[in-house]
């Protein structure tokens, strides 16, 4: 039973912070409902950006001030609003309470739960949805790995944690894959001796089944532990798919803010932009090119600078971003595209050819970059990376030579070999992402030379039987290449010693 | 009819600081039915700027509550109105600036506070 004293000591605790002043309403009359858009009179004093509420409860966002209007967009059903209605502004601008209870959950853009469970009880900070991004005097370098768990992504285009890497490709081509295999990838960061990363996943304009599948992949894999799924499938309106990738990068700067470090994967902006293209429209926003409204690059450049890693003086946090674009056969110059390609520090480019020839992930490795991750790579993978990266781009042009079908000396032959090996074993399945001693054993392996003798359609099987050889008979190899330091000569010589071995024991 | 000449028109409708019946007869006549409606809704917003709406929940006459009042809006006809229902204190509505100053609200205010 609770105690009287208790309740007493509650209600004194909530009238403390209540406020008895005089309140200034500012109100005013609703003239059209129109596509999700109602026009206001009155509400002379709102601010742009500012709540409203109406009678039925349904709360909007004001978008546009006029000379004698202001132009709202409703965040809730907006059928039962009728012209002459009373709107209240609240005096307050769009925010989402955020606290731990929230890791695990699926909410929407407004913070209410999508997964049937209660509201998180524990009342947390307000957090703002629209926040100008962090300065350069708070800003530092990005020096610290985020390991996606993918060899190619790992070795050639890595990604530090505070970076913006855009996953951009044609539907279809594992976009959301290598974003799911990175949140998933995370539960091994206290393995490698790496801080933990909370993953925000934005749903923007997806079909609802597909968000369903991600969930479950999440939770089957226990990555849900540490993420937090913010849905605004394709059915909600398009004032809140607009408002979704910021809702999910104001969770993720609450974590940063007590200096941890938070993902935020936007899947995809290429819907966001249609979002608020058709909330401008309706607002009678001029239109530019393909439809889109002027202020469309700021739209995205100002969510994308909020991805930072804070100095040592704020607790040095960092917000990660891992935005992804569809295009529309293969064109990366269309507008939207170009626009956040040129915002973000690299992209991996997804191409269609590779996919369908059995290359997945099906990255392209002449248009996709990491302009900053290298700062933050392992000295153990980037000792073995170089000799890798040298070889492919060799092979890469000899092999539009070869096709000629002329006769080869024994070296380009061996070297078309070598590169033929090397893309073999940067193929990975989805779900099977790797601790980096792994990544780098199968780089190591390769640049060696010691699966030169091994057909190419065995290497994936050579891969997985020498990962699981020396998991199991040198535990001491993982364990000294997964401090992250570079390998030194009696490693190499123990590692030599181990792949001799295993390639004895193993028959093509 | 363009928004601007309507405002004009509407502004042109007052004698000496009152609106004129005969002439809003007049540009009535000549307005068709969506420029009424829109004449309509701008001379009420011209006559909500001109007035102040003090609501008590009992009418009682007081002087230097009036004169203050008159004061602290400048130029504006104060209108009173009863409403029971506020308890105490008053409300004050200055066009679309509401001031809530009753025990009612307060209540309300409190209620939610505590209900979250």
């Amino acid at each position: 039973m609770v105690n009287s004293d208790e309740i007493i000591k509650q209600l004194e605790k909530g009238l403390s912070s209540f406020k008895l002043d005089a309140k200034l309403q500012n109100v005013g009359e609703v003239e059209s409902n129109t596509d999700g858009v109602v026009v206001a009179s009155g509400l002379s004093k709102a601010m742009m950006g500012e709540l409203v509420s109406f009678e039925n409860g349904v709360i909007g966002m004001i978008l546009n001030l006029n000379e004698d209007n202001v132009s709202i967009i409703l965040l809730g059903d907006g059928d039962g609003i009728k012209e002459g209605e009373k709107v209240k502004a609240t005096g307050s601008m769009l925010s989402i309470n955020v606290s731990e209870d929230l890791i695990g959950r699926v909410i929407n853009p407004l913070g209410e739960p999508l997964d049937g469970k209660a509201k998180p009880k524990n009342k947390g900070k307000e957090m703002p949805l629209e926040r100008i991004a962090a300065g350069v005097v708070e800003r530092e370098a990005v020096n610290t790995p985020l390991k996606t768990g993918i060899k190619s992504i790992d070795a050639m285009f890595p990604i530090g944690r505070g970076q913006r890497e855009l996953i951009i490709g044609d539907r279809g081509l594992g976009k959301t894959a290598i974003a799911i295999d990175t949140i998933i990838n995370q539960k091994n960061n206290p393995k490698e001796g790496l801080k933990p990363v909370i993953c925000v996943y934005v749903a923007i304009g997806q079909k609802q089944s597909r968000i369903a599948q991600v969930i479950d992949k999440l939770k089957e894999t226990g990555a849900i532990d540490y993420s937090i799924v913010m849905v605004a499938s394709a059915s909600e309106p398009a004032a809140l798919q607009y408002l979704a990738p910021y809702a999910g990068v104001a969770i993720a700067e609450y974590f940063m803010e007590k200096g941890q470090d938070a993902l935020v994967v936007y899947d995809d902006l290429t819907k966001h932009a249609w979002a608020y293209r058709q909330i401008s429209l309706v607002l009678k926003r001029p239109a530019g090119r393909e439809a889109y409204p002027g202020d469309i690059f700021y739209l995205h450049s100002r969510l994308l600078e909020r991805a930072v890693k804070l100095s040592k003086e704020l607790g040095e946090g960092s917000i990660t971003a891992l935005p992804i674009i569809e295009t529309q056969g293969n064109d990366v110059s269309a507008y939207i595209p170009t626009n956040v390609i040129s915002i973000t520090d690299g992209q991996i480019y997804l191409e269609g050819d590779l996919f369908y020839s059995g290359i997945r992930p099906a990255i392209n490795i002449g248009t996709s970059v990491s302009r900053v991750g290298g700062a933050a790579q392992t000295p153990t993978i980037k000792s073995v990376v170089g000799q890798m990266k040298l070889e492919l781009a060799q092979y890469r042009e000899m092999a539009s030579f070869a096709q000629f079908g002329s006769e080869l000396d024994a070296a380009t032959a061996a070297q078309l070999d070598r590169g033929r090996r090397t893309t073999e074993i940067l193929k990975q399945p989805q779900y099977g992402s790797l601790i980096e001693a792994l990544e780098y054993l199968s780089i190591w392996v390769i640049t060696n030379g010691f699966a030169d003798d091994i057909p190419t359609e065995q290497i994936s099987r050579f891969e997985k039987e020498y990962h699981n050889y020396i998991k199991a008979n040198y535990p001491k190899l993982i364990a000294t290449l997964s401090k992250g330091a570079k390998p030194d000569e009696e490693t190499k010589k123990q590692l030599q010693k181990a792949t001799g071995e295993f390639k004895k024991g193993f028959s093509v | 009819m363009i928004k601007n000449k309507i405002k004009k028109l509407a502004q042109l409708s007052y004698t000496k600081g009152e609106l004129d019946g005969k002439k809003v007869k007049k540009i009535a006549n000549f307005l068709s039915r969506q420029d009424l409606k829109e004449y309509i809704k701008i001379l009420r917003e011209l006559e909500n700027a001109k007035k102040v709406t003090v609501i008590v929940p009992r009418l009682y006459k007081d002087k230097e509550f009036e004169k203050q009042l008159s004061g602290a809006f400048d130029g504006k006809k104060i209108i009173f109105k009863e409403e029971p229902s506020l308890i105490t204190g008053l409300r004050v509505e200055n066009n679309d600036l509401i001031y809530e100053l009753s025990l009612k609200n307060t209540l309300e205010n409190l209620n939610s506070h505590i209900n979250g």
